[in-house]
């Protein structure tokens, strides 16, 4: 039977009371003094209300320190709430993922450790025995099953950590960004199994900073920030607001920013807008809009044979870069001189989410390097009323039946 | 809740007695180290130097059952004392029933200290040592020791997740009842003026009355035991109490 959790009104509070004699005299120098900083409590989690319904999966997403991996242990149950409740509907198995292998040790060989790790995540004895085989057979290490853990490689660790971890039968688990690692095909595996597990009917709670596992594997996702829940939504939603959540706390990653050098270049950025039907700041277009970005650059000196590049980036991805060399444009202007470039797309096939432009010098059609990168020189919104599929990119298609 | 706690205490044991001696060229002979040391170290200098009364039998004999239960006793208070911290990693990490950890540290020192009783006993029976019906009683001196062990290893390791400070405390107080206690000779050295005092350690009583059971085939007087007995149930229920309590805080703490 399915199981959920309900999270009502939790708080917790970290004490960060002296513990030692010099943190008390340091504690209690400022109050004399009348000056300086005591040692604060820190709220982790203020007033945090949620349910999880059986058999789906929730995303907890927020910036490091948001208290993310705090609201999990308070749900496994390894650390109590100051105040609030959490519930399970029903009894059966809970399952913690902290990082793989936490218990592994190293001078243990990967049958030991398995025996080991597994007894912690909760198998008893005669389980145990019976899955022995199959997790060195999952994680394919039988050859390797008698020698000792240190002389794994760090992706056999991980294999072994996660071949335990696929061979739980939670009704409740818990996940701490705990498979995000290893190399494509692991991933692969493991994100896998994890479906396996949803399938299965499981309730799921999963913490990750990425927005493929999320939108992968969430039924919705909650957005904490200090300590607090912001949103709950769709996790293509939750991250978008995730997102802004983190440029409202730093503006500093929101704000455009120069890198290059800056005495060699040729040109600098004087504007970038972007033009086209959008409402709002930044601009939010329907899907499918024509765009146009405008930069206008000024001369630093004279210039000969220069290109400009614009990227438009999601998180981390450049979704698509073009220079303008390769369409024959290069700047050719004498010093002080102003040039304005413009960059027509057709069409945005981009789906929905918030986007930043780049804009790029380089010096000449031929560098690889450009000489100034202003990073996030605009920003842009697409939305779309409609499903249109999965994915960051909408790629034009057509559907037909064609059956003779 | 852990369906099998027993089985995990078990894992405990042996990742710790598996760890302890791979890769050391001589492996579990080591085992058998310590107590050769100590009983050799005391029989030179009580045996040889100081001839202390041991009521005729071979040193060997006489320290016998002073060596293995101060083997249990402060290996076990150390050992549990610094078990949860020493397992940091597991108790922030997974959700572990706390309670496993000292439970497996108990388990490791009790066989540890069989172990050197094994060792030891070789020397015991070689010195003429004997075993008659008497012998029995060693089994309640044990238990109530373990009542001890078990009440201030709980109250330790408890509060050294908080105070690291306990770690350094409880070293030192092993060290000063070392020669306190009535192991490496017997409590008639003592001059009688200040028995009183003597006694205020527990550790009195049970370790005379083993060596008189064991050695001189002689039962301890069951009043004396009372006081041991009752100092070692308050410690467990001291240690009980303030571990449950404590415990939830571990994993944000440790």
């Amino acid at each position: 039977m399915a199981q959920g959790l309900k999270v009502a009104g939790v708080w917790k509070r970290y004490r960060l009371r002296p513990r030692t004699l010099s943190e008390l005299a340091a504690n209690l120098w400022p109050v004399i003094r009348r000056r300086g900083r005591r040692l604060e409590d820190l709220w982790a989690l203020e007033d945090v209300s949620l349910e999880v319904a059986p058999g789906t999966t929730l995303g907890l997403v927020g910036a490091n320190g948001s208290g993310k991996s705090t609201l999990l242990k308070i749900l496994a149950g390894m650390i109590p709430p100051t105040r609030g409740s959490v519930e399970t509907s029903g009894r059966g198995r809970l399952s913690y993922l902290g990082y793989l292998g936490a218990g592994f040790h190293g001078d243990l060989t990967g049958r030991e450790n398995v025996a080991l790790e597994g007894a912690l995540l909760g198998f008893g004895r005669q389980e145990l025995r019976a899955k022995l085989p199959r997790i060195l057979a999952f994680a394919e290490l039988e050859p390797f099953a008698d020698v000792p853990v240190k002389f794994y490689s760090a992706g056999m660790s991980l294999r072994l950590g996660f071949a335990i971890a696929a061979h739980l039968e939670p009704d409740i688990l818990l996940i701490d960004e705990a498979f995000a690692v290893g190399d494509t095909a692991f991933r692969d595996r493991c994100l896998e199994r994890i479906l396996q597990f949803k399938r299965d009917g499981v309730t799921m709670v999963l913490v990750s900073h990425e927005r493929y596992l999320i939108e992968q594997l969430c039924d919705d996702a909650v957005v904490l920030r200090e300590g607090r829940v912001v949103t709950r939504a769709r996790p293509e939603v939750a991250f978008e607001r995730y997102h802004e959540t983190l440029d409202a706390d730093n503006s500093e990653r929101s704000a455009p920013h120069v890198e290059g050098d800056t005495a060699r270049v040729p040109l600098v950025i004087e504007d970038v807008r972007l033009i086209g039907n959008g409402t709002g700041e930044p601009p939010v277009y329907p899907v499918d809009a024509p765009v146009v970005v405008r930069i206008r650059a000024r001369a630093t000196r004279d210039v000969q044979g220069a290109t400009v590049g614009v990227q438009i980036a999601r998180d981390w991805h450049v979704l698509h870069g073009t220079r303008s060399n390769r369409q024959g444009i290069e700047v050719n202007a004498r010093a002080g001189e102003t040039v304005t470039l413009e960059v027509a797309y057709r069409r945005l096939s981009l789906s929905r989410g918030s986007y930043v432009v780049h804009v790029l010098v380089h010096e000449h059609r031929l560098a690889d390097q450009p000489v100034l990168t202003l990073k996030r020189a605009a920003r842009f919104g697409v939305t779309h009323g409609e499903a249109e599929g999965v994915g960051i990119v909408r790629l034009e298609h057509v559907w037909r039946r064609v059956d003779d | 809740m852990h369906p099998d706690v027993g089985y995990l205490v078990l894992q405990l044991v042996l990742r710790d007695f598996r760890s302890r001696y791979k890769q050391t060229f001589f492996g579990a002979l080591w085992i058998a180290g310590r107590p050769l040391l100590e009983l050799g170290v005391f029989a030179l200098v009580f045996g040889k130097f100081l001839r202390v009364p041991t009521n005729g039998v071979p040193y060997a004999v006489f320290a016998f059952s002073g060596i293995v239960l101060w083997s249990f006793f402060s290996g076990g208070v150390s050992r549990i004392t610094r078990s949860v911290t020493a397992q940091g990693n597991l108790v922030a990490n997974t959700p572990i029933p706390t309670i496993a950890i000292p439970l497996a540290a108990l388990v490791s020192a009790l066989i540890d200290t069989l172990l050197s009783a094994g060792v030891l006993a070789v020397f015991y029976f070689a010195g003429g040592g004997t075993v008659t019906w008497t012998a029995g009683w060693l089994l309640p001196l044990a238990l109530i020791l373990a009542l001890l062990v078990i009440g201030l290893g709980l109250l330790g390791a408890a509060l050294h997740v908080f105070y690291r400070d306990v770690g350094h405390a409880i070293d030192l107080i092993l060290r000063v009842l070392l020669l306190l206690t009535p192991v490496a000779y017997s409590r008639a050295v003592v001059p009688p003026a200040y028995h009183w005092l003597y006694d205020v350690n527990p550790l009195v009583a049970l370790f005379e009355g083993a060596r008189g059971a064991l050695v001189q085939g002689t039962p301890p007087d069951p009043a004396s035991l009372l006081y041991p007995l009752a100092v070692g149930l308050g410690a467990v229920l001291a240690g009980t109490v303030v571990f449950r309590r404590t415990a939830p805080l571990f994993a944000e703490t440790v």
